[in-house]
């Protein structure tokens, strides 16, 4: 199935879930300066949207970024989190920013739980899929983004 | 009043608790499960006038929770606070007994629009 999403939608829904759980606002940084700085990444969380349309949802962001949203959630100064506060806290933006999208898919379709890296220069990988669309934002004074990935394949079959 | 949340995150568990406050709800005893399995024990043992779950959890997800509870005849009343807000969502959570479902990222008003019915 073809998924058809805009790339202003991601923005828009990415923004709405951060003024919301980080109480800042995000800005949309399409330029190519931008994108050559996120070589820095060291979180990343990814959702798998499966059933009807099958796609993958991969935040990543800074170091800083994750740690600053993670303080702003829990409401605790950054030096006392721990790696798993940072990871529940990344994991929730990227679970509530993949159910926004999965709203946008065709149902019927399920969420996965999100899976949560920390560390430094991680790649993420998903076998046989395509990008669909990535946004960078400002976040933090440094760079959140939100790729879009489909695992449907050219033959529509969502086999991955 | 006390009420039940059920979310695998921590943090959104906290956050929940903290909307609750910020809605008018700071008198509430406030419990919390990790999963739908953990509950399904709790309330069982603690009777709350409220649950609120998330939707996707390990061991038992919000919903596997929801149809355990009215198979056993326990007519809690149950909210899904859930990232997934589409229609089809809302549909086969009101078809399995759920009073209302607030979206993720939600507000103090998001909250209190759903609860007041049920906790006044």
């Amino acid at each position: 199935m073809t998924t058809t999403i805009e790339r202003i939608q991601i923005v828009e829904i990415a923004e709405t879930v951060c003024e919301s759980l980080l109480e800042m606002t995000l800005h949309d940084v399409e330029n190519l300066a931008a994108a050559a700085a996120l070589d820095g990444h060291s979180a990343t969380a990814t959702v798998h949207i499966s059933g009807a349309t099958n796609v993958s949802v991969v935040l990543s962001g800074s170091a800083v970024i994750a740690r600053r949203a993670a303080a702003a959630m829990f409401e605790m100064d950054e030096a006392d989190l721990g790696d798993e506060e940072i990871a529940d806290a990344f994991g929730e933006i990227a679970n509530i920013v993949a159910g926004n999208i999965k709203s946008l898919l065709p149902e019927p379709s399920q969420l996965s739980l999100p899976a949560v890296s920390q560390g430094a220069d991680l790649i993420v990988t998903i076998p046989g899929a395509d990008l669909l669309e990535h946004v960078d934002l400002g976040c933090f004074g440094d760079l959140l983004s939100v790729a879009l990935w489909s695992r449907d394949g050219a033959d529509g079959t969502g086999q991955d | 009043m006390r009420i039940l949340i059920a979310d695998d995150s921590r943090v959104m568990r906290q956050i929940v608790k903290r909307t609750l406050r910020q809605a008018g709800y700071a008198d509430a005893e406030v419990s919390e499960a990790e999963n739908g399995q953990e509950a399904l024990t709790a309330i069982t043992a603690e009777a709350p006038d409220l649950v609120l779950s998330d939707w996707n959890m390990p061991e038992m997800t919000g919903i596997e929770l929801l149809v355990a509870l009215r198979a056993k005849g326990h007519a809690v009343p149950f909210g899904f606070v859930t990232s997934e807000g589409s229609p089809e969502m809302r549909a086969k959570a009101e078809s399995a007994g759920a009073l209302f479902l607030v979206a993720k990222p939600f507000t103090p008003d998001s909250f209190r629009e759903a609860l007041e019915p049920v906790l006044g």
